[in-house]
């Protein structure tokens, strides 16, 4: 059952219906079953997998809390099951596994041999990180083991967070789960403006936006003048941002309506100026996770072991170590390993050159230099969505091949006016929000104000739907 | 810690923002619906279409609602594919007509591109229920039941479904509201291919909906051979369901709409034999099952043309057109005298 579709909408309807009416131990109980319920409308394979990570974690957390915390064996234990299933599932759901056993069998045959691929189950890759944070954070006595099964099965399994995030941390989230929760006004508001926020990245930026990105961009570039392969970029670049911020704002306005807070996932991104800082901004509930689990405990480990923390060595291993596990844990690729490396490589100069000036505050720059910063990072950016759009390394090649030798006639027209237009109120709702610090910053707008974009948007996200429903449904961060 | 009794509290402000949105985009959207319903009727705004997927369609219906806001009821209507848009013109048609018959008849042309036999069906349908012309006459060949004939799109149309019984939102909008065909049309507009193409239709259309072809160069286009294209059933159907109208509030004729002699034989692959089993035949035998007429223009011999009346291989040009309505006035006439049919006054005041 895809985000977008009127069969969610009726889903959560009646979710909440029955969730207000009972106490708030029942509430858990419901809002779990309700999880698992909406697990199941994707494939039952998913909700065995959903089950058995939550029991193996289960125990595994609780062991860890008995065991001493010199003899790390539990925890080690869990985050191995849990990387091990992360790995097979990845890898197999890529294609590798069933190449490779193809090649160690010498099967030719592909139409008569068997079939091995299993799909990526629903949101596995997400809550398989929630598990391993429980268990690192039980095992540094940073939260408690939770003792009700039910409450964790919900901390892993709720379900407007279970198919792409946010990625919630245990220390956080469990005693949310474990509260009582009240529905105010104000959470009722928060909660359908983000909604109607999301939809509008969602359904209306993104929906136009992915119908002028061609579909063989990557396999046959060469039809594509220089111009052209440049200009889809950029709007690749804005359609797989709004895609996954819009997608996180309905999910998030979602889970306030159940009076559960869900982290942030998006502030700005385009606006970051530098890469460091668009990490910040970016799928932060994955990058605050790996800087948490992978980032500063390999610095720490650097120093550990002497490494002068002034150096190549220490400034730049530790972000492309991270970036490359961030691309490995995307899709099991060379062009994702591609896509990290480029990122660990473009914070690791940042660093270097960084390394010994004074550090002037973002605010005292002037603003021409300010723009060109913000500029220079988001075409940075844009430059490294080419390997993470296009599949496969040879078509990165084939890609950048066709941007400096394509002869084909441009083929922008009047047409592209509807995708700029797309970019533009992205553009302006993102500086809105940016330059408030605060996403929900229309809320405090006069009424009047407040009715109208709300009746455009209404009008905006009805006419999209009545568009195109196929491009809707299809959400990019949903793979991973 | 107490329980509170209930998790939802709320007071009484609540979707006060809603509120205003929902009567402010009601106020709006009604408004700029009637500005634009009034713009349209008075003649200062033209109307848009309906927006389907048939660039031909989107402009045909304006035109022929337009046609019947001036002239009247309408007496019959051609539906056909671009070699019945481009070979058949309504107004020598009737003038012709009117010549053997005495009587004065209004006639449209709404031939439109890769329509083929199944959806001729539904276009049927529809032109009857809106329009209850009396007449209703098809332009076929081989070509509208081939499998690889032109894209089908409107069968997915929303607003083809909603007007053959199939509810649904976008259908409705695109029928009911102006403000939707509007939008519809300037997302059109945006794409300089459909802009040129409108251009191109308005600057050669009569306001019989004929469009007008001027000759040129005739060239051989191989691949059509009957033998290559595979007809297919539900094509068959469509004519089977067209058959099923006739009587039925209206007269259905069907002819076939002639192709250049130079091609005939690619058409056929050589031998006529083949074009009679494979098209002629099954279409004369669902065709005389529900008693309606089958003019031939290819098959018989009474039709002829020279080469100057051609565009290409299969489309008339404006000469060709000429004879070709001329002909068809004729038969029909002659179909009316042999009492095969009858052609009564239009339906329109039924």
């Amino acid at each position: 059952m895809p985000i977008i579709s009127w069969q969610f909408g009726l889903f959560v309807v009646v979710v909440l219906a029955v969730y207000y009416l009972l106490p708030r131990k029942a509430q858990n109980i419901w809002l779990l079953t309700a999880s698992v319920g909406y697990i199941a409308t994707w494939n039952t394979f998913s909700v065995v997998v959903l089950m058995v990570t939550i029991l193996v974690n289960y125990a595994a957390g609780l062991r860890i809390w008995q065991s001493s915390r010199k003899n790390p064996k539990w925890l080690w234990f869990g985050i191995a099951v849990n990387l091990a299933a992360l790995f097979f599932f990845r890898i197999e759901s890529s294609g590798y596994l069933e190449k490779m056993i193809r090649g160690i069998l010498h099967i030719t045959d592909t139409a008569n041999a068997f079939e091995l691929r299993i799909l990526l189950p629903v949101g596995f890759s997400y809550y398989c990180l929630q598990a391993i944070s429980y268990l690192v954070d039980v095992s540094h006595q940073q939260c408690e083991p939770e003792k009700d099964l039910a409450q964790f099965s919900l901390y892993m399994a709720y379900f407007p967070r279970l198919i792409s995030g946010p990625i919630e941390r245990a220390r956080s989230f469990l005693p949310v789960i474990a509260s009582n929760r009240i529905v105010d006004n104000e959470a009722v508001s928060r909660g359908f403006t983000r909604i109607i926020i999301g939809l509008i990245r969602k359904v209306v930026l993104a929906g136009i936006l992915s119908g002028y990105i061609a579909k063989d961009l990557f396999s046959a570039p060469g039809n594509y003048s220089s111009f052209d392969l440049i200009f889809q970029m950029f709007l690749y670049a804005f359609w797989v941002y709004n895609d996954f911020a819009g997608y996180t704002s309905i999910v998030r306005g979602v889970s306030d309506l159940f009076g559960i807070s869900l982290s942030a996932n998006f502030d700005t991104p385009y606006f970051a100026h530098s890469f460091t800082d668009f990490w910040n901004r970016w799928h932060i509930s994955l990058s605050h996770w790996l800087r948490d689990y992978i980032f500063y405990p390999f610095s720490r480990f650097l120093l550990r072991k002497k490494i002068n923390p002034r150096s190549v060595l220490y400034l730049a291993l530790p972000p492309l170590i991270t970036m490359m596990v961030s691309g490995l844990w995307h899709n099991f690729g060379a062009f994702m390993l591609c896509w990290g490396m480029l990122h660990g490589l473009f914070q690791a100069a940042e660093k270097l050159m960084g390394r010994g000036k004074p550090a002037i505050k973002w605010e005292d720059r002037s603003l021409y230099k300010r723009l060109g910063t913000i500029l220079l990072v988001f075409t940075g950016v844009v430059f490294t969505w080419v390997p993470f759009a296009s599949g496969s390394l040879s078509r990165v090649a084939g890609y950048f091949r066709a941007v400096f030798t394509s002869h084909a006639p441009v083929q922008i027209t009047t047409l592209y006016l509807i995708p700029l237009y797309a970019v533009a109120v992205n553009i302006a709702l993102d500086w809105i929000q940016y330059h408030s610090k605060d996403e929900l910053v229309f809320r405090r707008w006069p009424i009047f104000i407040q009715s109208a974009l709300l009746a455009a948007a209404l009008l905006a996200i009805l006419v999209s739907f009545l568009g195109s429903q196929s491009a809707l449904t299809n959400f990019v961060y949903q793979g991973f | 810690m107490e329980l509170p009794k209930s998790t939802l509290h709320l007071h009484r402000k609540t979707g006060q923002v809603l509120i205003f949105a929902l009567i402010l985009l009601v106020l709006v959207v009604l408004a700029v619906e009637g500005c634009l319903r009034l713009a349209v009727k008075s003649g200062h705004m033209p109307d848009p279409g309906p927006g389907t997927n048939n660039a031909d369609l989107n402009y045909k219906l304006p035109m022929l609602d337009q046609l019947v806001r001036v002239d009247g009821p309408i007496d019959c209507i051609f539906i056909g594919s671009s070699m019945t848009n481009d070979g058949i013109d309504p107004e020598v048609f009737s003038q012709h007509y009117a010549e053997l018959s005495g009587r004065k008849v209004t006639c449209f042309n709404f031939g439109i591109g890769t329509l083929t036999g199944e959806i001729a069906s539904g276009m049927g349908h529809i032109l009857k229920e809106r329009y209850h012309p009396a007449v209703l006459i098809y332009g076929t060949s081989a070509r509208d039941f081939s499998k690889e004939m032109g894209a089908r799109a409107l069968r997915s149309d929303q607003w083809y479904l909603y007007m053959l019984g199939t509810w649904n939102l976008p259908g409705w909008l695109q029928e009911h509201s102006m403000v939707y065909r509007e939008y519809l049309k300037l997302l059109r507009d945006m794409n300089p291919d459909n802009r040129q193409f409108v251009i191109k239709v308005r600057e050669n259309t009569t306001p019989y909906g004929h469009f007008l072809v001027h000759p040129f160069v005739t060239q051989l286009e191989p691949g059509y051979s009957i033998h290559e294209q595979e007809l297919v059933k539900r094509d068959f159907n469509g004519l089977m369901d067209l058959g099923r109208m006739n009587h039925n509030g209206i007269e259905v004729i069907v002819f076939e709409v002639p192709v250049h002699k130079d091609f005939l034989p690619v058409y056929v692959n050589d031998t006529l034999a083949d074009y009679y089993r494979l098209f002629h035949d099954p279409a004369s035998e669902i065709l005389a099952k529900y008693q309606v007429p089958f003019i031939n223009t290819v098959s018989g011999d009474k039709f002829t043309t020279m080469d100057d009346e051609w565009a290409d291989m299969k489309h008339l040009n404006q000469k060709g057109a000429v004879n070709l309505s001329s002909f068809l006035a004729e038969a029909i006439w002659q179909l009316q005298q042999s009492g095969q049919i009858t052609w009564s006054e239009t339906n329109a005041d039924h």
